[in-house]
């Protein structure tokens, strides 16, 4: 059977669907950013950030350098097994559950035995959704230096639970069971 | 000569109000964890109803109606033994108390059938993320900077 590596290591501005950035600031605006206030021009607000490990979802194609097809790229939070202690995706059998896909709003990545970058194992959070973009991903791949990148087929089995997540549709009334 | 002891289904429970799959599913996780958590459920009389536990030290119960999870409840048969026994090193009275203690611990268990291990829990989430790494705040100015335009792309089909 062939060697079908789970991830990479990789550097430089060039952003595809799977890099993995660690430490990468996500902003999230204070809810009392009144947008339509007339004064919100003059005004000087300050704008949390924080630092957050996440991996792109975004399309590869989207994101070639001179042929962008979008401006902002998509990403999604990335927990390690070991930060998560409380709560969901802190058990055993959540794990196992996300592994087999009955958590939709999960999904699992191998760990990483890659040398200089051994990583436990971690999940992709569905639920937590950012974006950053794309001029300023690529200073902060650049910043970075060296990151992981999930290879394929993985990535684009990332990217089908990411659909199948995001396309659900909850039925208001279901049909009974027979 | 002693009976065989053999645990049997007498009957399941019906809950009071039909919750829909992912919620029932929720409400016997919840109650399968809660039960493992309380020793003295596997150490005294213990009884089900509905998904209630009662037990020596008082009954466990939720008011919310979709608690009311089916529970399987067993009880101890005596059945005379055949005429082909023949053992006779049998401890009877340790064969008792491990027929009581695993018909006691199944009969707190909740009814989860295998098909329902399947269904999609899609609304698991972590409540509480982790504390970030580092957070910090910078200082900005909202400018305005018109509505957003398309990014142009080449027509294919020209």
């Amino acid at each position: 059977m062939d060697d079908y590596q789970w991830y990479k290591i990789v550097e430089g501005d060039e952003i595809q669907q799977g890099d993995i950035l660690e430490n990468c600031p996500v902003f999230v605006l204070p809810p009392e950013v009144d947008l339509d206030s007339p004064t919100i021009l003059n005004r000087i607000y300050e704008i949390p950030f924080q630092s957050s490990d996440v991996i792109v979802i975004s399309q590869t194609c989207d994101m070639v350098k001179g042929r962008e097809k979008i401006s902002e790229v998509l990403l999604c939070a990335v927990w390690k097994k070991s930060d998560l202690t409380s709560g969901a995706m802190s058990t055993k059998k959540d794990w196992n559950d996300a592994r087999k896909g009955t958590m939709p709003g999960f999904h699992v990545l191998n760990k990483c035995d890659l040398e200089r970058f051994k990583r436990d194992y971690m999940v992709v959070d569905f639920h937590r959704v950012h974006s950053l973009p794309l001029a300023l991903t690529r200073q902060i791949a650049i910043r970075l230096g060296q990151r992981i990148r999930l290879l394929p087929p993985y990535r684009e089995h990332l990217s089908q639970a990411f659909a199948r997540f995001f396309m659900r549709v909850g039925l208001p009334v279901d049909i009974p069971e027979f | 000569m002693p009976p065989v002891l053999m645990p049997a289904v007498l009957h399941e429970t019906q809950p009071k109000v039909g919750p829909y799959g992912y919620q029932e599913w929720d409400a016997k996780r919840e109650l399968k964890s809660l039960i493992t958590k309380i020793p003295s459920l596997l150490t005294g009389m213990t009884e089900c109803f509905q998904s209630d536990v009662a037990t020596p030290s008082g009954k466990i119960t939720e008011q919310s109606d979709f608690w009311k999870t089916p529970i399987r409840c067993i009880e101890v048969i005596s059945y005379p033994t055949t005429e082909n026994e023949t053992r006779i090193d049998r401890d009877y009275e340790m064969e008792l108390l491990e027929t009581q203690r695993s018909a006691l611990a199944a009969s707190i268990t909740p009814a989860i059938y295998e098909a329902e291990e399947d269904l999609l829990d899609w609304d698991a989430h972590i409540e509480t993320p982790p504390p970030p790494r580092s957070s910090g705040t910078i200082k900005g100015r909202f400018r305005y900077a018109g509505p957003r335009k398309p990014i142009p792309l080449d027509d294919p089909y020209a």
